[in-house]
């Protein structure tokens, strides 16, 4: 392994856990609908990363672009569909506050 | 396959899916197709008779699993006594039922009960067992289900009960192939180890629950009065016991060794007296004609429980002989039941009376069953009781005495019955009508003829029958024609004139024969054994307190049910509370728990590798 | 050829969106019953390798020929597809939903077909995410409150799924360099701690997505809210596919049945059919106890995985299959209480067994299937799995899986006394039998559970046995 490899290794392990926690932490304690999608946002990114450090680590970076490429169709459309759900349940309760979606209880 | 599969399984299957599919419009087509299917499995029944048969399917991958059936002697004399009671049951059936509600099905879940019963019996392979034991919960649910409109009670509370029997017939049989290796009946013999007695006991849950003893009982009565009667002759008269007992006896005998003084026989004993004592006691009170009927059809089976629990030769023959006279009598005066009803519209004590004047034939058949199930000779009743007698008393003396002092309450009870039905004046509305119709006058008088044949004739169904079932344990013994002990005979003697007597008081006391018992019934100590025995229905208890939770809970210690019952309740529905509520209301709490559960999921990765 | 299976839906729906006008987009229904019903039948001829393998093209996806498990599955979507059409088109109002409803359920179908048939880890995700995606759009569709909810929901714990998914696939990569299944349990044999941790990630996903406890928060809600024909759709095939399914595939194929991943399935699977059974005891919501059903039964398929035996697998596949037919059977009489009462508060209803005799008959039925009757298919799925943990020497599973079947029961008739049997009140003493677009597809499903238990030796043989195979692949 080459210095500059080692010294892209070392950079990952310290960032992409921290990515990651940021994201989950962004999901899990935000009360605003938006940022939960922008914390769904985050956590796609840090799965790109490491799916970049995959193509980079196996030299196969032309099939890691195409799966990134994927990923990335793939997540604007869930994240489209999530933005629609979101602006309904604003219609519904001219708010953006997640405490009012957790009326369905049992 | 021989035929067996053909005949007995699937024939009768087809011809159940045509009672149920042909049209309506074309009158005693059901009746007739009913007819034809139990009269061919009875002529099957007779040319397969006595054949030593086994056939086998094998599938299920090497897995055990064949779809073995085997006939042999003891088996093609249950099937075909099977077969004659639903031949002469659909004869009478077919005037019965010919203007009560849903015919079409009341045929289809008769003959497919006879189809069940034909694989069960033949079966020699537990799973192939199990599958057509569990097949009767659903005709038993269908054919009380469509007596009337309220019948479903009734009908879910016998499934229920059955259902859950079953499932420890189920437990015993999956501990009996564990401890035996083998699924095939005919391979299995255990030594009654702690296992194999844990599986006895489960398996004999099953057993007894189809025969109808108790603690499982609590629906025959209900069944009496909510489901159409042939029902009662049908299913808890004669086949469940035929099936239940014959089950019994083969697990007694062939697949495990029951040994006199081993504490499984002990077991059976008790089970076998207490119901004797318990069923009859409350048949004693009934005021409904086909109530008593049922709460006696419960008292007779442990009768036959006593006997094979004796695990002596002398006890067993009798367990099984009584289990064929039962089905006879007992059949018999279920039908003579349903006549009355016919006729007269009622089946209460207290509206009927004098009905001997005008239905004589009923009156005669309803004596000859009556002296049977009261043990006097010569009827089939005091053989089977007598040899029931000399097995108990050779173990010990307090199962002998429970055996006789039932049968003092069976006579008492059956002295009033007969008494309050038949006898006395008969009231206004009753004087015009008339005798049963022939059709059920036929199987009422030939079943009573069987009483009086398979009295005098012993020897035939105990020589030719039922002594080969025992095999090696019976070489030595005799046990047909007149009873060996003549001490026995007499004490039955007294009883039976005490009964007489005890019937003269009662009715001087209170001045009609329905009253005759209630001297009994208001004794000191007898009383309380009424209450106790009135509340002592686990069901009911358990339905009343739990609603939802009525499935699975069984109670053992009765001094502290009450405390435990309602622990198990409030124990469920804090365990319903918790499960339903723990996981939270909002997404964030849904994503906590996964990533709990994923820092598990992870740990147990990493744990052995 | 199997690439047609799903390449074929996904051209169907493109075709059915053309400009043409509202008329021609109602072409969407039977379009839909079409490939439902060809999909069944395709299994269920007798030719031998139906769906060989052929290289797709215009695509970079690599189809696999299904296995013995996947052709029961292919043909469990076909079952469950065409009831929800039927029961989802009957029931949604607007014509524009009709049709967008119908075209969403084939695009669904396409992707289930995918995730069935897919040969390596990330085709696999591609197809996860088409279901998951139109599943989204469906439970919301009718954009009340509580679909709002239990779709966003939904969303959200899905996504997470996605992430643990995409991050096991990226570690595999790292890796081996490839996503293939072999690539992947070859670095698994050799012991390599990543691996492991990937091979982790990835259940924890299939879990999540599966509905299995304590992943589980996001399913009573999302199949109560959604929509009718939805629900059913989601219970009978959706989450078993894209969950449980893939489940079996991973652990057929990449990990094998190590003992940590046995002890994984066993305690998850337990925990569920223990939770499941139990909260379906005090539910009011007839929907949502059947959800809680559904996660019960989930549990004893995982736990027949767990067993490790060919029993084991041979009973999960089989209760997967009798699953998709009883669950569907029982949201469908659902629906036609919903249809006909307008309630679904088991409080309320009660006595409708005189009205919708069908409903009650085929809703008994399936409930003692779903209990473990005999004659019907339940009995013999739920008995393989008990025999299966007791004889590979897990007794205390097999004695859980007993009890929860008893609680199982429980609820069962609760549900039953409740909603069919007692007194009907007087405010539905006008309500008939629902139609056809319920009863048909009632008397097909309960048909199929007597069959399957009653004919239970000859499929068995024919569709059962094979799925022994999985045991061996690794």
């Amino acid at each position: 392994m080459t210095q500059e490899t080692a010294q892209l290794l070392r950079l990952y392990i310290v960032f992409l856990p921290l990515i990651f926690v940021a994201g989950f932490y962004c999901v899990i304690t935000t009360r605003n609908l938006i940022r939960t999608l922008l914390g769904l946002e985050i956590l796609t990114k840090a799965v790109t990363l490491m799916l970049a450090l995959a193509g980079y680590l196996t030299g196969r970076t032309a099939m890691s672009q195409a799966l990134i490429i994927t990923l990335i169709v793939i997540e604007v459309v869930v994240i489209a569909v999530a933005a629609g759900v979101v602006l309904n349940i604003f219609r519904h309760n001219n708010s953006l506050d997640a405490r009012n979606i957790r009326s369905l209880k049992g | 396959m021989n035929g067996l599969l053909q005949f007995f399984i699937i024939t009768p299957s087809l011809l159940a899916a045509a009672a149920f599919l042909s049209p309506k419009r074309i009158k005693g087509l059901r009746e007739g197709i009913a007819l034809v299917a139990t009269g061919l499995n009875l002529y099957f029944a007779l040319a397969y008779f006595g054949r030593d048969i086994y056939a086998t399917v094998p599938w299920g991958g090497g897995l055990g699993l064949d779809f073995s059936l085997r006939l042999y002697g003891f088996s093609s004399f249950i099937i075909a006594s099977a077969a004659a009671f639903s031949f002469l049951i659909t004869l009478y059936s077919s005037v019965f039922m010919y203007k009560k509600e849903h015919p079409g099905q009341f045929y289809l879940y008769l003959i497919l009960s006879v189809a069940m019963i034909n694989g069960a019996v033949l079966a020699d392979n537990l799973v192939v067992l199990l599958f057509f034991w569990e097949g009767l919960l659903v005709t038993l649910f269908g054919m009380i289900f469509i007596g009337h409109k309220g019948a479903y009670k009734t009908a879910m509370k016998a499934l229920i009960i059955a259902g859950i029997t079953d499932l420890c017939m189920m437990l015993g049989i999956a501990l009996t192939y564990y401890l035996a290796g083998t699924l095939t009946i005919s391979k299995i013999h255990l030594p009654m180890s702690f296992g194999a007695s844990v599986a006895f006991i489960f398996i004999m849950i099953g057993a007894i629950s189809k025969a109808g003893s108790m603690p499982f009982h609590s629906w025959i009565p209900d069944a009496a009065v909510d489901a159409p009667l042939p029902f009662m002759a049908f299913l808890p008269g004669s086949l469940e016991k035929l099936i239940g007992i014959y089950f019994l006896t083969r697990i007694s005998l062939d697949m495990f060794q029951l040994s006199a003084g081993s504490w499984v026989s002990t077991v059976m004993m008790i089970v076998g007296a207490v119901t004797i004592i318990l069923a009859v006691m409350m048949a004693l009170v009934q005021k409904d004609f086909k109530k008593l009927l049922s709460y006696h059809a419960i008292s007779q089976v442990g009768y036959m429980i006593l006997g094979i629990g004796t695990a002596v030769p002398v006890g067993i023959v009798g367990g099984i002989f009584h289990m064929l006279n039962n089905a006879i009598y007992k059949s018999c005066l279920f039908l003579t039941g349903g006549a009355v009803e016919h006729r007269a519209g009622t089946t209460d004590l207290r509206k009927l009376g004098g009905l001997g004047k005008v239905m004589p034939v009923t009156f005669a058949s309803f004596i000859v069953a009556a002296l049977a199930i009261s043990g006097v000779p010569p009827f089939n009743g005091f053989f089977s009781k007598e040899l029931v007698y000399d097995g108990a008393l050779e173990r010990h003396w307090i199962f002998y005495f429970a055996a006789v002092a039932g049968s003092f309450f069976t006579a008492a009870s059956f002295l009033k019955l007969g008494h309050s039905a038949f006898g006395g004046k008969i009231s206004e509305e009753f004087k015009k009508i008339k005798e049963a119709p022939f059709a059920m006058l036929v199987p009422m008088v030939v079943i009573a003829s069987a009483c009086i044949v398979f009295g005098l004739y012993n020897s035939f169904p105990i020589d030719k029958l039922i002594a080969p079932v025992l095999g090696e344990h019976a070489q030595s013994h005799v046990f047909s024609g007149f009873p060996h002990n003549i001490m026995l005979v007499a004490i039955t003697l007294v009883v039976l004139a005490g009964a007489v007597l005890n019937h003269i008081y009662g009715v001087k006391k209170t001045g009609k024969g329905l009253g005759a018992v209630d001297h009994i019934h208001h004794a000191p100590v007898l009383s309380t054994l009424y209450d106790k025995s009135g509340q002592a229905d686990p069901y009911d208890i358990g339905m009343k307190l739990t609603g939802i939770l009525a499935a699975g809970l069984w109670y053992i210690d009765r001094g502290i049910d009450w405390l435990y019952n309602g622990f198990s309740v409030y124990s469920a529905y804090a365990i319903a509370f918790v499960s339903k509520n723990i996981r939270g209301a909002s997404y964030s709490a849904f994503i906590i728990w996964s990533l709990i559960g994923a820092a598990a999921v992870l740990a147990m990765m990493f744990g052995k590798s | 050829m199997s690439w047609t299976l799903v390449v074929v839906p996904i051209i169907a729906v493109i075709l059915l969106n053309l400009p043409f006008g509202e008329g021609y987009r109602k072409l969407a229904f039977p379009a839909g019953i079409f490939l439902a019903v060809l999909q069944s039948a395709l299994v269920l001829l007798p030719i031998e390798n139906m769906f060989p393998y052929g290289a797709c093209p215009l695509s970079p996806f690599v189809f696999l020929s299904p296995d013995a498990l996947g052709l029961l599955m292919i043909l469990s979507v076909g079952i469950v597809v065409f009831s929800a059409l039927l029961v989802g088109w009957r029931m949604t109002d607007k014509t524009s939903r009709k049709s967008d409803f119908a075209n969403l359920i084939i695009l669904a179908m396409a992707g289930m077909n995918g995730v069935i048939l897919s040969g390596d880890l990330f085709s696999l995700y591609v197809f996860l995410e088409i279901v998951a995606v139109s599943s989204f759009i469906l439970i919301a569709m009718d954009k009340n409150r509580e679909a709002l909810e239990g779709s966003f929901k939904y969303i959200m714990l899905s996504a997470v799924a996605t992430i643990l998914i995409l991050s096991s696939i990226s570690v595999f990569l790292m890796l081996t360099g490839s996503t293939s299944f072999s690539a992947a349990a070859a670095a698994l044999k050799q012991g390599n701690h990543a691996a492991v941790l990937a091979s982790g990630l990835f259940i924890i996903g299939l879990l999540i997505k599966g509905g299995i406890a304590p992943f589980h928060g996001w399913l009573p809600d999302a199949y109560t809210s959604a929509p009718a024909g939805v629900s059913i759709f989601l219970a009978g095939i959706v989450t078993k596919t894209t969950g449980i399914y893939t489940i079996i595939k991973l652990v057929s194929y990449v990990t094998g049945y190590t003992g940590p991943v046995k002890e994984i399935l066993l305690f998850f699977g337990a925990v569920s059919a223990l939770l499941g059974a139990f909260a379906a005891l005090d539910q009011k919501n007839f929907k949502r106890m059947l959800a809680y059903s559904s996660i019960s039964q989930m549990g004893y398929v995982i736990m027949g995985l767990g067993a490790g035996n060919p029993l084991g697998v041979m009973g999960a596949a089989f209760h997967l299959f009798n699953h998709a037919i009883f669950k569907t059977q029982l949201f469908v009489n659902s629906a036609a209480v919903e249809q006909e009462t307008g309630t679904l508060n088991m409080d309320r209803l009660g006595g409708l067994s005189d009205k919708m005799p069908v409903t009650g008959a085929t809703s008994v039925v399936a409930l003692l299937s779903t209990a473990g009757v005999p004659p019907l298919s339940g009995f013999w799925s739920k008995l393989l799995v008990i025999v299966a943990l007791w004889v590979a020497g897990y007794k205390i599973y097999a004695l859980i899986a007993v009890f929860a079947g008893v609680v199982t029961l429980a609820y069962l008739l609760s549900m039953q006394r409740r909603v069919f049997f007692g007194n009907i009140s007087a405010s539905f003493s006008n309500i008939k039998e629902a139609g056809v677009s319920f009863t048909l597809p009632a008397v097909l499903l309960s048909t199929i559970t007597i069959a399957a238990g009653v004919f239970f030796p000859y499929v068995f043989e024919k569709l059962i046995i094979p799925v022994q195979a999985l045991l061996g692949l690794l």
